[in-house]
């Protein structure tokens, strides 16, 4: 069986069998060998050739996190993907503006309907104790402001939608 | 000596202090608000008192119900950390008015230092050189934008009574000088409950380096010589080490005699800071006094052997420092790193949520201190920062190269973290060399991106082998889900 893995924006098809010690995986179209020497407590020893790898391994929920020498790896199972990260790898430009965490509006910058350039702040978030400015990534109009200064927002929370100038007709037509 | 202290702070420091404690047979107390409930510095603590809600301004910054937490467990002294209550004057004397001893310089000490505006004049006075400066910045707009003008661009907007880069902002055109000034007010405010700000000239590629020093209540002044803090993102450190290798022998005597002129003129005593800017000529500016004990101030423990936590304690229950300048040795090069749960690629974003897996580095020369261990929650509510490693050498080259090998072994899973970022900041060609300053990572690091992935395959490999999730049949009906790697070889647990 073929098992799917999204990894920053790349698709990764594994597939993998036994020989004796050894496990042949496939990734994509690279093969490699390797022998797992140990396996406990969500940590992995593999021989990999010559060379011997630890793996930390962790899920929570969709995600699982490996570590490898100091580095780690971001997984998400199968084909579920946030639509910010379709527009990402599509290079689209996001028309949502979500907040990135948890946290209080400072002030919102710009009124529904005004046309505003690349890069100019949207709104001004504060988390963790730092103030961060919510841009526009590309010259558009405001269509939707759906919260106001001094709110309390969770992750992902919709804050403003804007309408792409070459993509205004299409959202017209949409709604 | 104290038998009990109350701790005025959450995370690493909080650990930190209660560890000493323990070692000088002191009970500790530690203080959390409801977000903090099963955070470790709760039970690092012989006693754990819930002083508020998550918001800092609740809890961690409610002087009343902090004080009132250390009357109601009989502690005799009030250790505040850094940050939060720890360099505000009248917490330092509202614990004393309540019969119980600030573990820290007196009240109008902090009150002198703790003012920018007004140490830059006291310091003025005794020969140490500042930084130009508009200390009384107009309201009016087009006053204000020619007061600037005549103290030149690139400006600095900070916060009267602020540190830690909060309420600070770099302006180098008039058109965003008051864009600039309201966002520094707004961020002073919210941080430091004071929206004062003042304007200085910025200098540029300045080093940032640090002196510190110690002293009794009997006027006895140490310096601990000094630290570089140049590295920073946001104004905030990141990494700092000892000793500064842009600082010679002479020019250390100069930048410590310096420190314990402003020290003395305030009549400081107990762990303190003096920061100043190092200008690319060699020459040097004072900068603020930090009346506290700092996040690095391990690296000034590794090379001179002194518990800087223990000497706070013995000061403030009115020990002599039993020690003078000659007996100080520093030895060998310390750094420091801090663990940031951030995204070091999308602006070093906050990157909140629970620490999945916490592996701590060990070996020769590596000292941890910790906020968290596996399943802590990294709350938005506080600093992000989640651990400090610091690690010590002969040299500068092994300090570097065990830190290297720190962050390698150094497992936080779950929140994006900083350390790759660390990693190869570490191996740059022009940190090698020493030629740091405040601006080196937008100048080096501008674009960075986590680019290696050298075990990506093996570790989609690990991932699809998680049984946690539901487990892939091998193709050629070898496996059934009994028969799994980790269930041949055994001993599978998560969250163990």
């Amino acid at each position: 069986m073929k098992t799917t893995l999204h990894s920053r924006g790349s698709t990764l098809v594994i597939e993998y069998r036994q020989e004796g010690d050894e496990y042949i995986v496939t990734v994509g179209d690279k093969s490699l060998q390797t022998q797992i020497l140990a396996a406990h407590d969500g940590a992995l020893t593999l021989l990999v050739g010559k060379q011997l790898l630890r793996a930390h391994v962790v899920s929570d929920g969709l995600r699982t996190f490996v570590a490898i020498d100091g580095r780690v790896y971001e997984f998400v199972r199968g084909e579920k993907k946030t639509a910010q990260s379709r527009q990402r790898e599509a290079g689209r430009l996001s028309p949502e503006i979500r907040s990135p965490m948890p946290g209080k509006i400072l002030e919102v910058r710009v009124a529904e309907g005004t046309g505003v350039e690349a890069g100019q702040v949207l709104v001004v978030l504060e988390a963790m104790k730092m103030e961060n400015a919510l841009t526009a990534e590309g010259p558009a109009r405001v269509r939707t402001i759906h919260v106001a200064a001094g709110e309390l927002v969770e992750l992902g929370q919709l804050l403003v939608e804007l309408e792409f100038s070459q993509t205004a007709s299409q959202a017209d037509q949409v709604n | 000596m104290f038998t009990k202290i109350l701790i005025a702070n959450r995370g690493e420091i909080a650990s930190r202090i209660a560890q000493t404690c323990r070692e000088l047979s002191i009970a500790t107390v530690a203080v959390y608000s409801e977000a903090d409930r099963s955070s470790p510095h709760v039970y690092a603590a012989d006693e754990a008192v819930c002083i508020g809600p998550a918001p800092a301004k609740e809890s961690y910054l409610n002087a009343e119900a902090v004080i009132a937490a250390a009357q109601r467990v009989g502690a005799q002294a009030v250790h505040p950390g850094y940050g939060f209550l720890s360099e505000n004057p009248t917490f330092a004397r509202l614990v004393k008015e309540a019969g119980l001893t600030f573990i820290g310089p007196s009240p109008d000490s902090l009150a002198a230092v703790g003012n920018k505006i007004f140490a830059r004049q006291t310091v003025t006075k005794l020969g140490v050189p500042v930084i130009p400066a508009l200390e009384n910045p107009s309201r009016d707009p087009n006053v204000l934008q020619k007061q600037a003008r005549e103290l030149g661009y690139p400006l600095l907007i900070k916060a009267a009574s602020g540190g830690g880069g909060k309420g600070m902002r770099i302006v180098r055109n008039e058109k965003d000088l008051a864009e600039g000034v309201a966002a520094a007010e707004r961020e002073a405010l919210a941080a430091f409950a004071e929206g004062t700000v003042y304007l200085e000239r910025y200098v540029e590629r300045p080093r940032h380096v640090e002196v510190q020093i110690l002293g009794d209540t009997y006027g006895t002044l140490v310096h601990l010589g000094e630290r570089e803090c140049s590295i920073q993102r946001r104004y905030q450190k990141i990494l700092e080490e000892t000793p500064s290798p842009a600082v010679s022998e002479k020019l250390r005597e100069e930048m410590s005699a310096a420190a314990l002129t402003v020290a003395k003129a305030a009549g400081y005593y107990n762990a303190g800071t003096v920061e100043f800017i190092l200008d690319e000529t060699g020459h040097f500016y004072f900068l603020e006094v930090n009346a506290r004990l700092q996040v690095e101030h391990p690296i000034t423990e590794w090379i001179t052997g002194l518990d800087l936590v223990r000497e706070q304690i013995r000061i403030a229950a009115g020990e002599r420092l039993g020690f003078t300048q000659r007996d100080i040795q520093r030895r060998g090069h310390a750094f420091e790193c801090r663990i940031y749960a951030e995204d070091p690629a999308h602006g070093f974003l906050p990157s909140p949520g629970k620490v999945l897996l916490w592996q701590a580095p060990t070996g020769p020369g590596v000292r941890v201190d910790a906020g968290v261990e596996s399943h802590t929650e990294v709350s938005v509510y506080y600093d992000p920062m989640i651990a400090k490693l610091s690690t010590w050498g002969r040299e500068r080259e092994q300090a570097r190269r065990r830190m290297e090998s720190a962050l390698r072994q150094c497992v936080v899973l779950g929140p994006t973290t900083n350390i790759a970022f660390l990693r190869d900041l570490l191996a740059h060609p022009a940190f090698i060399a020493g030629a740091t300053h405040t601006g080196f990572l937008p100048e080096h690091f501008a674009q960075w991106q986590s680019e290696a992935t050298p075990h990506l395959s093996i570790a989609a490999f690990a991932a699809v082998l998680n049984p946690k999730q539901s487990v892939p049949q091998a193709s050629h009906g070898g496996q059934s889900f009994n028969e799994t790697p980790w269930q041949q070889l055994g001993g599978w647990r998560i969250g163990n």
